[in-house]
């Protein structure tokens, strides 16, 4: 089954939710609706739902017969006062007499799926016995057990530890990879959306910013704001001078078409494309080493750019660490081996997102 | 026990402990226990068939019926109504709530008699509705209608003021579950939302049946007082008194005590289970 809006508008008083939001989602595909809070996901995946209708446009779902949607709630929003085992046999028992099934379909439907979460022993059991995590799997029964074409699913694993998150995560992905259902769900999380959607859509201020695979969202951002939401990011700012970004006395050599000579621009670029060395080549800014923290796969550098006292954080290899033996107070040349440049508008309520 | 309970670790010496327990026993005592006990002792006095032949009596039979026949008129009303009411306030945001939720106090605010006195005005002989009501033989003044209605004005907050606050704290996310679930509105109420909401509907409706069954001072300005025919079992009580039919008074008495007392208990179990459910918070009482 396959969905498709076009130009939805939707307003909540004076605010703007969502700005002719068009997107298309194919059959079987499993796609990440990523944003801040405030950005318009929720909105897009509730009207999706039918459960908000929009103020202009249309949600189109297309295919099979009848239109089952599955949705699970951020909250679980499980019924408090039945077991297990009848929350999930709700959807079943509430439809009309000729298409229910028989007390023993319902029964052996129920006790399959449940099974299939794991959950197989937890039928008799209320939901305030369960922890998050099962309430979550409780609730993504309850959804699947109607066979829906379409699968919601709003913040999921929002409200739980981050161990838990993570292996339910995968489990969603193997789910999906196993049924096939058309997926959509809403995130924060950008680790999250890149591991285990097939696309990502990042919303911002009730517009879609980008619309790609993971991969593409990450290593081509079409924005600053999808460079800074997703991921580790460095910024630079500076202004256009012959077709280089001038910072100070230095110049980045860049490549655009966009910026107008004299604009004022900011270079984004990743913390692992940041190539730390102690003698100055052409393109490199000055740096202070202020810190380094050893822990982990690589060596965190944290630099402060002679001219402007910008920040910038560089991810060294170990062997490159016992290579250069940096030091902190240790005057440095930081050369960008990839950075894309943006104007620079980004409203400092945005810049929050930068590291 | 401090050590394992360091929550209720008490700081108080011992003697002002046993000191201000006993003050508050000594004050159940006199107020509470002692007088219930004399009510009993009294009915009680003269012995079990004296006890048992008033209320036998067809004078007592009949208020007693009335005050059933009363009460059930009034919790069902008072339900179905606090039901609505309460679903209203809970469930949906619209101009005019807090005035809505303020007009279900008034019976609370407004004296019962003063209740019963605009009941008179509207549907008495000399009321607005009087001559129109005599002229179609249609009598609810000084009979059942009135009395029922009397009582219902006076329980009328009950229902609808322990379950509003239910309805609110389930928030909508569960009936928008039921909903995508392919459950149709009536599906969603009597499904998802009322049993979610059971025992703050059973706490309201043993409030407003223990106050139907002991309401005095409106009722007593509507049914004009007709023996075996208006009298409910509280104003049976007042007039077998006022005659100084000590023995049948307290007998009745005991009878009205007894009710409240199984109906506290009920309360009490139900108002515990109910605080168990999370979806129950504390009444707004």
């Amino acid at each position: 089954m396959s969905i498709h809006l076009q130009a939805i508008t939707k307003q909540f008083g004076a605010f703007t939710a969502l700005d002719r939001v068009s997107l298309d989602i194919p059959d079987g595909q499993l796609v990440a609706l990523l944003g801040p809070s405030g950005s318009g996901k929720t909105t897009l995946l509730r009207i999706l739902a039918g459960l908000e209708l929009p103020d202009a446009g249309a949600a189109l779902v297309s295919g099979g017969g009848d239109r089952r949607v599955g949705f699970v709630f951020q909250h679980y929003a499980l019924f408090k006062h039945m077991t297990v085992f009848e929350n999930v046999a709700f959807g079943l028992k509430v439809r009309p007499r000729r298409e229910r099934l028989s007390r023993a379909g319902i029964r052996a439907k129920v006790q399959e799926i449940l099974d299939t979460v794991q959950l197989g022993w937890a039928g008799p059991r209320m939901p305030d016995q369960l922890s998050g995590g099962q309430r979550q799997r409780v609730a993504l029964a309850r959804a699947l057990v109607i066979e829906p074409q379409v699968l919601l699913l709003d913040e999921p694993f929002g409200a739980l530890d981050t161990q838990v998150r993570k292996d339910l995560r995968r489990w969603l992905r193997r789910l999906h990879d196993q049924t096939g259902i058309t997926s959509v769900f809403v995130t924060h999380d950008q680790e999250e959306a890149l591991e285990v959607a097939d696309r990502i859509v990042v919303l911002n201020h009730g517009r879609i910013e980008q619309d790609g695979s993971p991969q593409e969202v990450y290593e081509k951002p079409a924005s600053a704001f999808v460079y800074q939401f997703l991921g580790q990011v460095n910024r630079v700012r500076g202004r256009m001078v012959d077709g280089n970004l001038a910072i100070g006395g230095a110049s980045l050599s860049v490549t655009t078409d966009t910026l107008q000579e004299g604009t004022q621009a900011a270079a984004y670029l990743r913390p692992h494309d940041l190539q730390v060395g102690l003698t100055e080549v052409q393109g490199a800014l000055p740096a202070l080493i202020r810190r380094i923290h050893l822990a982990g796969p690589y060596a965190r550098v944290q630099l402060e750019v002679l001219h402007d006292a910008t920040e910038l954080e560089a991810h060294v290899t170990q062997e490159e660490m016992g290579r250069l033996q940096l030091q902190p107070g240790q005057i440095v040349y930081a050369l960008p081996r990839r950075l894309d440049v943006f104007p620079d508008t980004v409203a400092p309520a945005d810049a929050d997102y930068v590291i | 026990m401090s050590e394992t309970h360091p929550v209720l670790a008490r700081t108080e010496p011992r003697a002002v402990r046993v000191a201000l327990v006993l003050a508050a026993l000594a004050f159940l005592g006199c107020f509470l226990v002692v007088p219930l006990a004399a009510v009993f002792f009294e009915a009680l006095a003269q012995g079990w068939r004296v006890y048992l032949a008033s209320l036998r009596e067809p004078e007592a039979w009949a208020a007693i019926r009335l005050t059933l026949t009363a009460t059930l008129a009034a919790v069902l009303l008072n339900t179905s109504f606090g039901l609505a009411a309460a679903w209203v306030l809970g469930k949906f945001e619209f101009p005019g709530r807090r005035l809505l939720a303020t007009l279900i106090d008034i019976p609370f605010a407004v004296s019962p008699v003063v209740a019963g006195l605009m009941f008179m005005l509207l549907f008495g002989a000399q009321g607005w509705l009087g001559p129109w009501l005599i002229d179609r033989d249609i009598r609810i003044a000084f009979a059942l209608p009135g009395i029922i209605l009397a009582t219902t004005f006076v329980t009328f907050p009950f229902v609808a003021r322990e379950l509003a606050p239910v309805f609110q704290a389930q928030g909508g996310e569960q009936e928008e579950a039921a909903r995508m679930l392919g459950a149709s509105g009536w599906q969603t109420f009597w499904r998802v939302s009322l049993p979610g909401a059971k025992w703050g509907l059973a706490y309201g409706v043993i409030l407003c049946t223990a106050r139907a069954m002991g309401e005095f001072g409106a009722v007593s300005v509507v049914s004009g007082h007709i023996r075996g025919v208006t009298n409910t079992l509280p104003l049976h009580i007042e007039a077998l008194y006022n005659e100084y039919q000590f023995s049948a008074a307290f007998a009745c008495a005991s009878l009205l005590s007894l009710s409240a007392l199984a109906t506290i208990g009920l309360k009490a179990w139900v108002g515990r289970r109910k605080s168990e459910r999370p979806t129950a918070p504390g009444s707004a009482r």
